[in-house]
């Protein structure tokens, strides 16, 4: 086991595409690191650089205090998940965790006792004597975390492999993952687009976005999933973790300071904000503010501050998500998912958590508010996070 | 009413069927009708198909001079000692053709094409003078030797087409595990493509049996091959046809039990590949 480090880390294509650029950080001994982000944020690529399958053009790739950059994946003792699980289609499941350990030499016995340790753990004791295509798609699955775990290596490498379950299995196997990882307290990292399984599954998690040049940096912010939601460090983390996504409403902010008026554009809607030295800094310009889904109330009329009709209203069982529309331009999360699909231009469509009970009939008006002290500020221009 | 146009298409089908079947298996059965019927009825006028069987032609060409049991042998000798000999060089050629970053990789794949596609006729008389020199001249080895250059680009395409298909995670799971590149070859990747392995090694040995000109210059009397006995038989006293035929019908037997034995891993050869999730 060992901490792992990506310094400085950048990869460019020959045809000059910047896959990765710019990418520092490290994951403590023992610790559970999701990297996610959209389709061609670069989470696959760090994956495989990490495995020794993508050579590095600049920057160092540290595993405890080696320099494992020029290392071949052989020499790195790593173990590594794939999305098709990648199993050995010719060899039993016994086979495919015992090859591993073959090419260490290791003796016959002890490879005898690992598979078999392993098998048990993750109960796949009685397929040992079965090829891959006659198991199930979870079984698969199992095998091929097996074939990692059964290794001990410094790291486990992840790539999707939760991707090509059905759903109610993969929330069964996030469970399971997540509780391998405590007993056996490998270091690992994880890619994954989906943020619901970043946010359940990491110590911490890595949001990447996709690079337009070797100046930028595909790594947003790294931080516990909780901070990651509370104190997004830009618009880019702030829309793309959370689901529904965070609302972003552009705010002409007018007022003293002290005391700033907030009027979101292209509307009559005002409001009193209370704002500390760097939102006051911003009176007088445009800004822009997030609004979770679950920060709009449900109020009387003359407090709201957006009484829409409601077009559309999922009801979930626990939650009821409504959708309605303002007339206010919508904000572009540059690259962030979902934005560019909203349908009306022009119109900035937001969407709230309300209680199951208080449920619109469609079409209806419903008077809403919102938590003014929890709004997130960002400054339009950088999209960076406007906070004290 | 349509009833019977129903059963006249079934008709016209059935007809055309025979048809067909008459063109492609007609002449192969007369042949063998050829080998089995008396020698003098061989070209009376009408055809007639009434005549005493007899096993005169096999029996002679076998058994009795014997002269086609030691070809027969040869063949087999020569079209397994090719399949053999092509294997090692063609397989991991195509592996790295398939796999390796190498400069001019196109250039090597259109060069193996061009020996292919050129008539084998041309090489004839420079491989006759290549081999005369070397002193090879007559051995079973320099039939084998001078065939790889119609078996080894075959078998190098269609090889790599079958490695092609071998996902790179397999191997980069491989490499992952600690396996080198001939331990991911060996154990791996080569076990996967089995079926294309089998599939290839057929197309190799049916090559290099039914191939008349290179035997026709390399071999010597001793080590003449099928074909070439065949050709004996064109004699200048006249031409025997039964026994032609005899040999005809004997030499088409290998090829055809290879295709029924290994017909399965054809269509498996097109079929395989990982399992996906």
């Amino acid at each position: 086991m060992a901490s792992m480090t990506f310094d400085g880390v950048g990869k460019t294509y020959p045809d000059g595409t910047v896959a990765v650029a710019n990418v520092s950080f490290a994951i403590a001994d023992g610790e559970f690191v999701v990297l996610v982000g959209p389709s061609g944020c670069g989470k696959s690529t760090l994956l495989r650089m990490a495995a020794g399958l993508e050579t590095l053009n600049s920057g160092r790739l540290l595993m405890g205090d080696n320099d494992v950059t020029e290392n071949d994946p052989q020499d790195r003792d790593i173990a590594m998940v794939f999305q098709n699980y990648a199993l050995y289609p010719h060899m039993t499941v016994y086979e495919n965790m015992a090859f591993g350990l073959q090419q260490r030499k290791m003796p016959k016995q002890e490879i005898d006792k690992l598979v078999r340790v392993a098998a048990e753990m993750l109960d796949l004791t009685r397929h040992l004597g079965r090829k891959p295509g006659a198991l199930s798609g979870g079984q698969r699955q199992r095998v091929a975390m097996g074939r990692a775990i059964v290794r001990h290596p410094m790291a486990f490498l992840m790539d999707e492999p939760l991707s090509n379950l059905d759903a109610k299995l993969r929330v069964q196997m996030r469970g399971e993952l997540k509780l391998l990882n405590q007993r056996l307290g490998v270091t690992t990292l994880y890619v994954t687009h989906d943020q619901v399984e970043a946010m359940t599954m990491g110590d911490r998690v890595a949001v990447l976005k996709p690079v337009r040049n070797g100046l930028e940096s595909n790594l947003q912010q790294l931080d516990t999933p909780q901070m990651l939601y509370d104190k997004p460090v830009n618009l880019f983390v702030a829309g793309f973790i959370g689901s529904p996504a965070m609302n972003f409403v552009r705010i002409e902010l007018g007022g003293e300071a002290g005391s700033p008026i907030a009027t979101i554009v292209g509307t009559s809607i005002s409001f009193p904000v209370s704002a500390g030295p760097a939102l006051s800094r911003c009176i007088g310009r445009q800004v822009i503010a997030g609004i979770r889904p679950e920060m709009f109330q449900v109020c009387a009329e003359h407090e709201a501050l957006f009484n829409e009709k409601i077009p559309v209203a999922e009801a979930l069982g626990a939650d009821t998500f409504i959708f309605f529309d303002i007339t206010s331009p919508p904000v572009n999360v540059n690259d962030a998912e979902d934005t560019e699909d909203f349908p009306h231009k022009g119109k900035n469509r937001l969407v709230a958590r309300i209680p199951p009970a208080l449920t619109p009939a469609p079409n209806q008006r419903l008077a809403l508010t919102v938590d003014k002290e929890k709004l997130h500020w960002f400054d339009p221009v950088t999209g960076a996070a406007i906070r004290d | 009413m349509s009833r019977r146009r129903t059963s006249f298409y079934t008709a016209a089908t059935y007809a055309a069927g025979l048809l067909f079947l008459a063109i492609f298996v007609g002449p192969i059965l007369w042949f063998i009708a050829l080998a089995i019927r008396p020698a003098e009825t061989a070209f009376t006028m009408p055809p007639s198909l009434s005549f005493e069987p007899n096993l005169d032609a096999f029996r002679h060409i076998l058994v009795d001079p014997g002269t086609n049991a030691p070809q027969l042998a040869n063949s087999l000798i020569v079209a397994i000692g090719a399949v053999l000999l092509n294997l090692p060089f063609s397989v991991p050629a195509a592996y790295a053709l398939s796999r390796f970053k190498l400069r001019g990789k196109k250039n090597i794949m259109l060069w193996y094409l061009g020996l292919l596609m050129a008539p084998p006729i041309a090489f004839l008389i420079p491989y006759f003078i290549l081999i005369t020199r070397i002193g090879l001249q007559g051995s079973y080895f320099s039939m084998v030797l001078v065939l790889q250059t119609l078996t080894i680009p075959f078998s190098v395409w269609l090889m790599k087409s079958f490695i092609d298909e071998v996902p790179a995670e397999l191997e980069e799971a491989a490499r992952v595990d600690g396996a080198r590149w001939y331990t991911i070859m060996w154990r791996i990747t080569l076990p996967i493509v089995r079926p294309g392995i089998i599939v290839t090694s057929m197309f190799a040995f049916v090559f290099a049996w039914n191939n008349a000109a290179f035997p026709l210059v390399l071999s010597s009397r001793s080590t003449a091959t099928l074909p070439i006995g065949t050709l004996g038989y064109f004699a200048t006293s006249g031409v025997t046809w039964n026994y032609i035929a005899a040999a005809a019908v004997l030499a088409m037997i290998p090829p055809m039990i290879i295709f029924l034995v290994f017909d399965r891993y054809v269509v498996r050869g097109l079929t395989f590949g990982s399992v996906k999730g």
